[in-house]
């Protein structure tokens, strides 16, 4: 897998459901969470858990990122969950109610007791810690660094909105706050921010409307539970033709400026300098990503020469 | 393994399997099936290989299939094994 992936979309299927595994092949989504937790009763969780390692097993062309979501590791099915699916090695474990570092921290020497178990390298299971409660938001920032294996956060406001007595709404005014701090958190440890899912599968303006917001605050994906939400949400992340332009605009210009001994260029007549440049590389990796350039970054050009 | 009570796993979705356990003293096993005329030969001998595998000789197993894949019947066979081998 590339250094940057791709997670704009990562779609929740229900680990129980033979008909919704089947179709993981077939999805669009940049990635899937099979979800042992919420969309499993409890008087399934066993069988559910030999579903998904026997789905996985046989799915040997993978075309997109497999992450599981185990139950809580204080209930008493998750440390099974793990057991169960591991040797069918997904890609990551999203772990629900990571309120504290610690939590993340125990995780992830269990997952290194499996790789050494499996004869598999350490640090190969991936983590995606679920930010869903007051307390999980509060201690995020140390959470986002707690481990290595971390590919980012994902911020799940249907459980935050419970553990603060409080609604949640499509506008999303109450979810601001924790949003911001778990964005932050994400680009201290530069780790991916995962935003939450939009329950309401039918309503795909309020959809646009909400992930339009959460890429402006910084997310770089979403969680969702309807394929039919794939395509809006691809659509919002990707860049535009004219941001793509004005980035190799800006490339080009800096280079031009290093040559001419300046880290400081007019471009239009708007000045172009380091944090710009930052910018318009962050674009050109998307862009990358989805396909739309085929380029060399050079760091070196891009930054200049000590 | 031994079948020593009742159990039952999978669900009645299409794509999956319902399987009943119970204890006997011989191997029994019925398939109903979405596609029983095409495919139950294929059921049977999925079923048995993970019979096998699991050492269960006897014990009569009911299966009502709507249309599983091959990984859903393994995966609930195993699971409906767990439950009707339980020790109490």
């Amino acid at each position: 897998m590339s250094v940057f992936q791709l997670r704009r979309s990562l779609l929740y299927v229900p680990g129980n459901m033979p008909s919704m595994l089947q179709n993981i092949p077939i999805f669009e989504s940049d990635g899937v969470m099979i979800d042992l937790e919420d969309a499993v009763p409890l008087s399934e969780k066993d069988a559910a858990r030999i579903l998904v390692r026997r789905f996985l097993e046989n799915y040997q062309d993978r075309n997109k990122e497999i992450i599981v979501r185990i139950n809580a590791l204080d209930t008493k099915w998750g440390e099974d969950d793990l057991r169960a699916v591991l040797p069918a090695l997904p890609d990551g474990i999203r772990l629900p109610k990571a309120d504290t570092p610690e939590i993340v921290e125990t995780l992830d020497t269990m997952l290194t007791e499996f790789e050494e178990e499996l004869g598999l390298e350490i640090g190969r299971f991936k983590i995606l810690p679920s930010i869903e409660s007051a307390e999980g938001v509060i201690n995020c920032i140390r959470t986002a660094k707690s481990t290595k294996r971390l590919i980012g956060l994902a911020f799940g406001a249907e459980d935050y909105t419970a553990s603060l007595e409080i609604e949640r709404t499509k506008k999303g005014e109450e979810l601001f706050a924790a949003r911001t701090r778990v964005v932050w958190a994400c680009k201290a440890a530069g780790i991916q921010a995962i935003d939450t899912i939009f329950a309401d599968a039918g309503d795909m303006e309020g959809l646009h409307r909400e992930t339009q917001l959460i890429k402006t605050l910084g997310f770089s994906g979403k969680s969702l539970v309807n394929p039919r939400q794939i395509d809006v949400i691809h659509e919002v992340f990707a860049p535009k033709q004219e941001d793509v332009d004005y980035a190799l605009q800006v490339v080009d210009a800096i280079q031009k400026a290093r040559e001419m001994g300046t880290g400081v260029i007019s471009l239009h007549g708007k000045m172009v300098d380091a944090p710009v440049v930052k910018r318009a590389v962050n674009t050109l990796k998307t862009a990358q990503a989805h396909g739309m350039i085929d380029i060399e970054l050079d760091e070196e050009v891009i930054y200049g020469q000590e | 393994m031994k079948i020593t009570k009742s159990a039952q796993s999978g669900t009645m979705q299409s794509s999956d399997l319902m399987i009943f356990l119970e204890p006997a003293d011989e191997l029994i096993i019925e398939i109903e099936s979405t596609v029983k005329q095409q495919f139950e030969h294929l059921i049977r001998a999925k079923v048995e290989e993970v019979l096998t595998q699991h050492q269960v000789s006897c014990g009569e197993i009911r299966i009502n299939d709507r249309g599983a894949l091959d990984y859903a019947i393994v995966a609930r066979l195993e699971a409906g094994l767990k439950r009707a081998c339980e020790k109490e």
